[in-house]
């Protein structure tokens, strides 16, 4: 199947609140770049973020309801308390799974299980983004803050400094032109 | 196996499963019953888009399971 025919659904996972840094910019770069490759996807937009990041430009690509060939979500994956990654997993449809290399393996499957199996495994693998990025977004959030208060600190340092050398300059003047003054008499 | 009964009225195998929780939870003793109905509560509000703006009407205001 030529990637023209494949029919394709995004899902983009972000969350309504911000001061988090690089979380939602990321996701919506990446479903970004995918609709520069593919402009005929669809979207759908968890999160007030997303929703706000792509409805300009995108909006008519929000949802309607038909069958996908494929659906794809993105959302960030939680490295480490510094660090997460942007990933793209693809769910399940009925058309992969049968298309899939081990389906022999099992028996007993018909189409009833397998599409009880597909929606199932489709809110388990949301379920399992939005843990992921509910804990990326977390710990983001801590150290964008974490560096804010640092980097308010010391401005506020750096502005003490040239505060009390300027009051000490605008003294010291007046003082001489007093001296000067006095010795002048 | 033909199709499940909850199938043919229409439900999706979440709704099913979600239910099936539902009649557990309320099968529970008092004392644990509480902290398990706290579990099937959710808050969702799913708007549905038509042509680039979203539409009033919410797909599913749900607060509760389903």
């Amino acid at each position: 199947m030529k990637d023209d025919d494949e029919t394709e659904m995004i899902i983009a996972l972000t969350s309504d609140r911000g001061l988090c840094g690089s979380i939602h910019s990321s996701v919506v770069k990446a479903i970004k770049a995918r609709l520069v490759e593919k402009d005929d996807a669809k979207l759908v937009l968890v999160g007030d973020k997303a929703k706000a990041m792509l409805q300009k430009i995108h909006g008519k690509k929000v949802l309607g309801l038909q069958d996908y060939t494929r659906v794809t979500m993105y959302y960030n994956s939680f490295k480490s308390v510094v660090a997460f990654r942007t990933l793209k997993v693809p769910l399940p449809t009925k058309n992969n799974m049968t298309g899939a290399e081990n389906y022999n393996l099992y028996d007993s499957i018909d189409d009833e299980v397998l599409q009880a199996y597909n929606e199932f495994t489709l809110a388990t693998m949301v379920y399992y983004g939005l843990k992921e990025a509910q804990c990326s977004e977390q710990s983001s959030r801590m150290t964008a803050m974490d560096s804010a208060s640092k980097n308010a600190g010391e401005m506020i340092d750096k502005l003490t400094l040239t505060f009390n050398r300027t009051r000490q300059a605008v003294i010291t003047r007046e003082l001489i032109e007093i001296i000067s003054g006095a010795a002048a008499l | 196996m033909s199709s499940y009964a909850w199938r043919q009225v229409g439900l999706t195998y979440i709704q099913y499963s979600n239910a099936c929780a539902r009649a557990v939870r309320n099968s529970l003793k008092p004392e644990l019953k509480v902290d398990a109905m706290k579990r099937g509560n959710s808050i969702i509000k799913a708007t549905r888009w038509e042509e680039g703006k979203p539409v009033q009407g919410s797909l599913k205001a749900a607060k509760g399971s389903g």
